[in-house]
Formats: C-alpha cells, sequence, structure tokens
C-alpha cells in the first residue's frame, strides 16, 4: 500500500480524504473551547494513542487495523469528537509519519480518515442520546453501542475503499472480507476503551491525589496506563505471533516441496513455486475465502510431491514403466495423511490430474466434483509447464500459450477457468 | 501422583487434612470478624471466573505438553480482594469442578495444597502491611509494594515445595532437587501473571466500577488468549507438517530410510538421560529430524547414493551438507526459545570432540552438549543400519568402537550414557514400522 504506482482514481481519493480530514481538522480546532478539556487529559490520550497507533495487526482483506481503537473510542466518550479528532491527528502523524516512516500522502489519508470518522461517529452518539462526559451503565449503551459500531464501519471503510481502488477488484466484497475480522478485534479494544472512560470519570482522583479531580496520582496514573496499554499489547502480540507463524509455515511448506522437487529427475526447479502463486492469484481473482486460498498455495508447493516415491516404486516392483507417473498424486495425498490441517490441500494434490471431462486419473472424477483447487492447479501447471518449455522468451507467447489452453478448455480444464486465467495473464 | 502402591501415601494424605484443618480455622476467624453479605455475588463471579480460565488450559510448545492457565492471575486477585480464607474455598471449589474426574486422593491433597499455600501468603503479606480490598477499600497498592511480592514468593514457594514433595515421595527423588525444577518452571510464569491478578484487584476496588470493569478488562485479555491458543496450534501444524515430509524425503530413499528417526530416538534418550530441560529436548528432536537435511540437493544426489567410499572430490561436497542445512533450518525454526539452537546444531553435527571434524574444525569446549549427543547418536546409527558403504554391526561392536573413539571424536560422557542406557535395554535399535505408503499406492494400480 505505497503510494507509488498506485492507479490515478486511488490517488485522487487519497487526497480527497485528506482534503476532507484537513477541514474537519480545522473545524474542530474552531469549536475548541479552552478550558473545557484540561492538558493533562490531552496529553495522556495523546500518548496511549501515541503507543497503541505503533501496534499495527494486519487484517484479512488488506490494510490494517491499529491497537488505539479503544483509546478513540473512550476519547469519544469522555473528550468529545472534536479533542479526540485532533488526539488522533498528532498521534496518528507521530507514529506513522515520524517513526514509522510511511510516505506522506499514505500517512495524511491515515490521520485524515481519522478525523472524519471521529467526527461522524461523534454525531452518532449525540444523536442517540449519548451525554459527553457521562458514561453511565446501562443507560448510556445504545448510543456509546451506536458510536461504535459506527467507528468501527467508517474506519473499515475508508481502508477498504482505500485498499480496494488500490490492487483492483470489487471493493463491496473486499469490505465484507474484513467487517469481521475488524469487528471481533474493534470490539475487544473498545472494551478496553470502555474501562478507559470509566476510570478517567470515576478513577482519575483516585488514592493519593486530593489536589483535584484533573490530576492523577501516581496510583491512578499507572492504572490507568496498564490498563489501558497491557490488554491491546498482549492482543497485538498474539495477532503478530500468529501472522508470523503461518509466514513461516508457508515458507518451510515451500523450502520442502523444493527440496523434494530437487529429488526427483528432470523436474524444473521452482516450478512448484510459480504455480503455488498462479493457482493463488486466480483464486484471488475469482474471490474463493482467504482460507481456501491458502490451502491452494499450499497444495502448489507440494503437488508433485509424489514423484518422489515414484522412483522407489518402480523398484519395490510389479509396476508397470507406463503406469509409474499416474501414482504421484495418491502418492502425494498419502504423504500428506500425518497432517489433519493439510487435508484439503492433500485432496488438491490427489487430484490435480483429473480432468473436465472425466477422463483424468486417478479417480476420474468429471465437472465441478474435482475441487476447485485442484482444478487451478492442474490449468497453472499445464500454462507453467508450456510455458518454460516454450523456446527462449517470447513477448507474444502467453497469447499463444493461452490459445492451446482454450482448445483444451471443456474437455482437459474448466472452461471458466481458463477464462479467469485469460484475464491475469 | 497416582500411587504404584495400593494405600494413599502418608504425607499425601497429611497435607490434604493439614490444609483442611488450616482453612476452617481461617474461615472460623473471618467469620467472628464478620462478612459483608454484600461480597457473595462478588465471590461468586470470581469464582465463575476461576472455573472458566480453568477449563480450557493452553499447551505450551516446549514445556513438554506442560500446560499453563492464567489461574494464578485470578487466584492472585481473588487474595488481594478477599484475603486467604474466601481466595481458599474460591480456588477448592472451582477444584471440585475441574478436578473431578481425578482421584479422590489427589483432590483431597490439592485442596489442602492450595489452602496452605493461600494461608502461608496472607501471613506474609499481612506482616508486610498489606490489607484486602473487601475490607479496607481501598487499599493503597503503590504504597504496599514489598507485601505485595512477599505474597506472590510465599505463595509460589509453598505450593511448589509441596508438590514437588509429593512427586519426590512417589518417584523416590530427592525433594530439594524437585522443588528446584518446579520452582523454576512456575516462578517465571506466575510473576509474568501476577500483574493482571493486581490489576484486576486495582480495578475492582476503583469507586463506582467494581465486577464491570474487571469484566471489561477481561475481554481483550480473552480475545488474546484465543489467539495465541490459535497460533499454539499453528506451531503444532507445522511440527507435524516438516516432520512428514522430511519422513517423506528420506523414506523413499532406500540408503537413508528411517536413519533421522532413529538417531532422534537415541539422542533423546541419551539427551533425557543427561537430564536436559524440555526446550532443549525439543530443539535437539527438530535438529535429529532435520539434521542431513543438507543432503537433499539434486546435484549431489548421485554423488550421496553411490556405494563404495567416495572421493576426495566427492568427500569435499559431502562435508558442506551441515552448512546447506543449517541454511534450510534457520529458516523453518520460530519457536523464540529455540532460536538458532537448531540450526547451530545441524551445522555442528559432523564436528569431533579433537577438532578434526567439519565444517569448522570447533573443539570439544565450544561444541555445546546436544551437538556432542547428535554426533554419537549419528555415529550409531551410521554403524548398526545398513548403509551405502557399510555392513551392518551388531550393536555391542558399535558401542565399542564408539569407546575407542572417546575422546577423539566423541565426547566420553555422552559415549558412556548411551553404553550404560544400551545395557540396561533402554535403546532399541529395530527400525520403526515402514512407510505405508508405498504398499497402498502399489495396491491401488492393481485395482
Amino acid at each position: 500500500m505505497t503510494g507509488r504506482g498506485s492507479s490515478i482514481p486511488a490517488r485522487l481519493y487519497l487526497i480527497l480524504v485528506l482534503l476532507l480530514g484537513g477541514l474537519g481538522l480545522a473545524w474542530s480546532v474552531w469549536q475548541w473551547r479552552w478550558g473545557e478539556v484540561g492538558a493533562w487529559p490531552l496529553a495522556l490520550f495523546i500518548g496511549l494513542a501515541g503507543v497503541l497507533d505503533l501496534m499495527v495487526v494486519p487484517v484479512a482483506g488488506g490494510g490494517g487495523a491499529a491497537a488505539s481503537f479503544g483509546v478513540y473510542f473512550a476519547g469519544l466518550l469522555v473528550l468529545g469528537p472534536g479533542p479526540t479528532a485532533c488526539v488522533a491527528a498528532v498521534a496518528g502523524l507521530w507514529s506513522e509519519g515520524l517513526v514509522r516512516r510511511t510516505p506522506l500522502l499514505r500517512t495524511g489519508f491515515n490521520a485524515a480518515h481519522s478525523v472524519l470518522s471521529l467526527l461522524a461517529a461523534g454525531q452518532v452518539y449525540r444523536l442517540l442520546g449519548g451525554r459527553l462526559g457521562q458514561v453511565e451503565l446501562p443507560g448510556g449503551l445504545p448510543a456509546m453501542l451506536g458510536a461504535m459500531l459506527a467507528l468501527w464501519l467508517l474506519e473499515t471503510g475508508w481502508v477498504s475503499l482505500a485498499v480496494g481502488l488500490e490492487r483492483g477488484g470489487r471493493v463491496w466484497r473486499r469490505l465484507r472480507g474484513s467487517l469481521g475480522p475488524m469487528l471481533a478485534l474493534d470490539g475487544a479494544l473498545a472494551a478496553v476503551g470502555l474501562l478507559l472512560a470509566l476510570l478517567y470519570q470515576h478513577g482519575w482522583h483516585l488514592l493519593g491525589a486530593g489536589e483535584g479531580p484533573q490530576q492523577p496520582g501516581l496510583q491512578g496514573a499507572l492504572l490507568l496506563g496498564a490498563v489501558t496499554l497491557i490488554p491491546p499489547g498482549l492482543l497485538y502480540y498474539a495477532y503478530r505471533l500468529q501472522g508470523h507463524l503461518s509466514q513461516v509455515y508457508a515458507q518451510s511448506l515451500r523450502t520442502l516441496g523444493a527440496l523434494m522437487e530437487a529429488k526427483v529427475e528432470g523436474s524444473q526447479p521452482g516450478h512448484g513455486e510459480q504455480v503455488a502463486a498462479l493457482a493463488a492469484a486466480m483464486a484471488q481473482a475469482l474471490e474463493l475465502p482467504s482460507g481456501q486460498v491458502d490451502q491452494i498455495r499450499y497444495a502448489g508447493y507440494l503437488h508433485d510431491i509424489g514423484k518422489v516415491g515414484v522412483a522407489t516404486e518402480l523398484e519395490a516392483g510389479g509396476v508397470e514403466g507406463g503406469e509409474r507417473r499416474r501414482l504421484h498424486p495418491e502418492i502425494g495425498e498419502q504423504i500428506l495423511t500425518p497432517v489433519e490441517f493439510l487435508q484439503p490441500a492433500a485432496q488438491m494434490v490427489r487430484a490435480h490430474h483429473e480432468r473436465w471431462d472425466g477422463l483424468g486419473y486417478p479417480d476420474g472424477l468429471r465437472g465441478e466434483q474435482i475441487p476447485v483447487g485442484a482444478r487451478l492447479l492442474s490449468l497453472a501447471d499445464a500454462y507453467l509447464s508450456q510455458a518454460t518449455t516454450a523456446l527462449g522468451p517470447d513477448p507474444t507467447a502467453p497469447d499463444h500459450l493461452l490459445a492451446r489452453l482454450r482448445q483444451a478448455a471443456g474437455s482437459r480444464f474448466d472452461p471458466k477457468l481458463v477464462e479467469t486465467l485469460g484475464r491475469l495473464a | 501422583m497416582s500411587g504404584s502402591s495400593k494405600q494413599p501415601p502418608i504425607y499425601v494424605f497429611a497435607i490434604g487434612a493439614l490444609g483442611w484443618v488450616v482453612l476452617i480455622w481461617l474461615s472460623v476467624a473471618q467469620w467472628r470478624e464478620g462478612v459483608p453479605t454484600s461480597l457473595a455475588w462478588n465471590v461468586g463471579f470470581f469464582l465463575a471466573l476461576s472455573i472458566l480460565v480453568g477449563l480450557q488450559p493452553v499447551r505450551l510448545p516446549g514445556g513438554g505438553g506442560a500446560i499453563t492457565t492464567v489461574g494464578f492471575a485470578v487466584d492472585y486477585a481473588c487474595l488481594l480482594i478477599f484475603g486467604p480464607a474466601a481466595a481458599a474455598w474460591i480456588g477448592v471449589i472451582s477444584f471440585l469442578v475441574l478436578l473431578r474426574r481425578s482421584p479422590w486422593i489427589r483432590q483431597f491433597f490439592n485442596q489442602g495444597q492450595l489452602a496452605l499455600s493461600f494461608a502461608g501468603a496472607g501471613v506474609a503479606y499481612q506482616a508486610l502491611g498489606g490489607q484486602y480490598v473487601a475490607w479496607h477499600r481501598p487499599v493503597p497498592f503503590t504504597k504496599i509494594g514489598l507485601a505485595l511480592l512477599a505474597a506472590m514468593a510465599v505463595y509460589i514457594a509453598i505450593s511448589s515445595l509441596l508438590i514437588a514433595a509429593a512427586m519426590a515421595l512417589h518417584q523416590r527423588r530427592s525433594v530439594l532437587g524437585l522443588w528446584g525444577v518446579s520452582f523454576r518452571w512456575v516462578a517465571p510464569r506466575s510473576m509474568a501473571l501476577a500483574p493482571f491478578g493486581l490489576l484486576m484487584a486495582m480495578v475492582y476496588q476503583t469507586e463506582g466500577l467494581g465486577l464491570l470493569a474487571v469484566a471489561l478488562f477481561l475481554v481483550p485479555l480473552v480475545g488474546a488468549r484465543f489467539v495465541f491458543k490459535g497460533a499454539m496450534e499453528m506451531l503444532d501444524v507445522h511440527r507435524q507438517t516438516v516432520w512428514a515430509l522430511s519422513n517423506a524425503l528420506e523414506a523413499f530413499d532406500p540408503w537413508t530410510r528411517n536413519h533421522s528417526e532413529l538417531v532422534t530416538r537415541y539422542a533423546l534418550s541419551i539427551g533425557r538421560e543427561l537430564g536436559l530441560s524440555e526446550s532443549r529436548l525439543e530443539a535437539l528432536e527438530w535438529a535429529g529430524r532435520l539434521h542431513d537435511i543438507g543432503k537433499c540437493r539434486q546435484d549431489w544426489e548421485p554423488i550421496i547414493r553411490k556405494p563404495g567410499r567416495p572421493s576426495d572430490q566427492e568427500w569435499e561436497v559431502i562435508r558442506q551438507h551441515p552448512i546447506e542445512g543449517s541454511r534450510l533450518t534457520e529458516k523453518m525454526e520460530f519457536l523464540p526459545h529455540t532460536a538458532g539452537m537448531v540450526a547451530n546444531m545441524v551445522k555442528s553435527h559432523h564436528e569431533r570432540v579433537d577438532g578434526s571434524g567439519y565444517p569448522s574444525g570447533e573443539t570439544g569446549d565450544r561444541l555445546s552438549l546436544e551437538v556432542k549427543i547428535l554426533g554419537v547418536a549419528d555415529a550409531f546409527e551410521a554403524m548398526t543400519a545398513r548403509r551405502a558403504y557399510h555392513r551392518q554391526r551388531p550393536p555391542e561392536d558399535a558401542i565399542a568402537e564408539l569407546r575407542r573413539c572417546a575422546g577423539t571424536q566423541f565426547d566420553p560422557q555422552v559415549v558412556e550414557t548411551l553404553a550404560a542406557l544400551w545395557e540396561r535395554g533402554e535403546i532399541q535399535i529395530d527400525e520403526p514400522a515402514g512407510y505405508p505408503i508405498l504398499v497402498t499406492g502399489a495396491r491401488s494400480t492393481n485395482q
């Protein structure tokens, strides 16, 4: 998601949001009634938001979500939309512009969409009867819930639209894909925000702070800091760990798939990796669920691992030479049997030599009986094998290759998928 | 603690009984002081919480299947809020639910152990000026840091001592030794959890908040736990996958079939006998499974498979395989506590104690114990199995050969450990069952 190389509509959109956000910020400062929000609370919220803004969790469907959602939600309830928008602008510019060195346009866009979302969610809170600085349960719950949902919907929407415009594809689908995961994350963070708001209201002058309601005691400050930083921090750590693990997992599969390839005579180095990339790209273009895309990618790395057993199979005796290649999908599936998690991929490995017309092997499945992942693998496999055996890099090659695949559409391949490949290649 | 002897051990029974006496005595004393009835709801809330967090433990890797619960955070919060008597009751009742399938003597012991730990922690806490939220609201926690620390330390010390003693009596091992082991395991985890308990108590005592605020505080933590559990499952999946694939890589090569499987088996036996910690054993297991993965290169295949002694040129290639292997394994490991360990072991598994090994010729004092274990296990397997340029030898001959080379090629202590294990019959050299694929694959073509 860099500013460079993005399409013109995407850039226009970013600039538009930036301008609107700037206007919103100016309006907030204009409306600011000085003295209403003290320096201490402002510093506290900027500090908390600044730290949590650095913890960005990647979200399915592109983009990321910062762990600061709860702090902004709390700000909306106790400071009001204007001051919170200013907090968001300052914290956002600091964390993205100064610490993470995001490109200027992106930094501005991210700060601007937060300002706009906060101002709008503040209106929702007011319209639903929420009163500023008076967080009461359970009476205030509907207004708070409304504000939280508005904030979640808007924040997810701005980013999904940006990602959609940059990477293409239907924005609505992308938005729908990321709304669920975002709600889980933002909901948990909103709980922290509500706690922060409650503590701010009731506990700000906790113990040892006899000097007035705006002055935090040591215990109050420690408590506020710990309660608002530790749980989101832990949540962030868990998400990061999970993301890291799935990356390492894919990496391990790629490495082991390549090692298997190396053991097979006459195999193309890197073939599995290329098949995985192309099949996954097609699956993404078809907008399959992300879990399925992952399994297709894994199956791509491993689709030919069964070939490692073919030579031994011959030595073990009894199998005719012509038959030997036909064993590798089954052997590949069985190598993966011990891994419960990989069973969808194992089925794709088994079926990647099936044909649309039912003349393939090992099971003679036809049409939609063949898992869609296996159909994608067989197409990607055929396309890439032809591409690498063609003589030299020929700019017209893709068209030529595609034409040949189109001839086999309906017999060897799923015609719809051939068209998908045509759009991608 | 399920005893091999039929009757319950006296010690285990005595701890249970003593704990119950102390618990009843504490409760009566508390009752005389007076208990506000409004506390019932709050105790109920924490009881539900205590059962809830105990229900779904997260399995940590590296702990040898050890289970961690966030139970300590709740225990600690209960102590700070309600005092030892009510906290112990909460713990005892949640044990009744969580351990309902265990033998009664085990439940009885755990109840007593819990009551004694809480009682001791309460004494230490109050002696250093600590107060309980339910009776002395609000408690200035920032001013009683020492009491907070002492309560935590005493709780952990008593609890781990009582459990270690029960295990030591059962296994006929030294109490102090086992206490050290269990304390080292429990203490860091509890110290990481204690701040959450303290925070819960602080949130609870904030005026106008109470239970609702505690519940809000727990929401993201429960979320984090959920995600974390998913990540831990991913670790398991990763391990299964790497082992299934690396097994398959070897299984179809008649020269290497089962080699890594057996090396891993021997190495783990030796490592356990030498008292390696669970996380080091886990790294050793990964290294054993993957130590020869560097040999899987297409251009090296003909050399490595060739029967007979390799030529000098071919040796040069073979000597590269540990480096290639460590390059590959480096990308596959990601556990914080084994980071780099596996790759290092793979890299030096052909080093020798006297420095004549390859690839870098390090001497014994610079080699880790795990590497020495791996070297001995590798050599033992190579001698006792069928291999391209060696015939199978009887294990006694192999051990004699290892002893002959102890001090030059191998570490003497490791060799003697292996020899002792062999004499006790704890090393099995028979091969694991063959790979099922060969059979099934052939059969399906006959249909």
